[in-house]
């Protein structure tokens, strides 16, 4: 399989190595799991390798496969799959600093991310498609298979969310977060039009 | 990576140093702290090293790239 594809198409390889470490930050925001984000796009990459004729040179690659990989978490959600799980691996602070605007920094970095780790996963997808992919609406709303006008409204309340939580203080400690109830995604994902 | 560098190329509008100060009070303020705080999320993310598996699946990529490229 991947003999072929090099052999008929190798800039699809060379599109492919250079947007693997997009796609597991893409798969990270939608799992909150860094071994399911993994396995995701693993299974992701393997997927668009079997349909690689099927992408059209010169048009967006980055928003070909992450679409695959969007399709492959809603459609393997329910059979738990690549399952979201507490946040016992949120991204370490990875410095220690001494001086107190530093350790401040820290702490307010700390708290971004536990209140990101806790929006809903259509909130912190966006927010990571265009607020650090750099990916623009338009994009996004084709990675997401809706409008421009709803990708806009979840960037929106996404921030809102955020900006809700970190002023009310309402962080959680990492133990006590926990996964969001099956549920309540089952819901969540009719509501987004996935059923 | 072309969009990271992207994003990271345009700081000169950007209020007194967000990752120091936390979020402000002010929208535009806030918003750019929560985009600079975004934005090192996901290049922790990016940065990280490869799984196992995923690192012998680029090995092979490569090998293949390099091979079609004889």
């Amino acid at each position: 399989m991947i003999e072929a594809v090099a052999r008929q198409n190798p800039g699809f390889i060379t599109e492919l190595l250079t947007t693997i470490p997009h796609l597991r930050a893409y798969a990270r925001s939608l799992t909150r799991n860094r071994d399911a984000a993994d396995d995701l796009s693993h299974d992701a990459i393997v997927r668009a390798l079997d349909a690689a004729e099927q992408y059209t040179p010169g048009t967006n690659f980055r928003a070909w496969i992450f679409t695959i990989l969007r399709h492959m978490f809603y459609n393997n959600s329910r059979r738990n799959k690549y399952r979201m799980v507490p946040l016992e691996d949120m991204p370490p602070i990875e410095s220690v600093t001494t001086t107190s605007g530093q350790q401040e920094a820290n702490l307010a970095m700390c708290d971004f991310r536990r209140a990101f780790w806790q929006l809903n996963p259509e909130h912190r997808e966006v927010l990571m498609l265009i607020g650090a992919g750099g990916l623009s609406y338009e994009e996004a709303a084709v990675i997401c298979n809706c409008q421009i006008g709803t990708i806009k409204s979840r960037v929106s309340r996404a921030r809102s969310q955020l900006n809700l939580t970190l002023e009310q203080g309402a962080l959680p400690s990492r133990s006590s977060v926990q996964p969001i109830a099956e549920s309540e995604f089952i819901e969540m994902l009719e509501d987004a039009g996935h059923s | 990576m072309q969009t990271v560098s992207k994003m990271e190329s345009k700081p000169s509008k950007t209020p007194p140093s967000p990752s120091v100060e936390g979020p402000s009070k002010q929208p535009r303020h806030r918003d750019r702290w929560f985009d600079s705080q975004l934005l090192r999320l996901y290049n922790d993310v990016v940065n990280e090293p490869l799984p196992d598996e995923l690192s012998q699946l680029v090995t092979k990529l490569q090998n293949k790239m390099a091979g079609s490229n004889d």
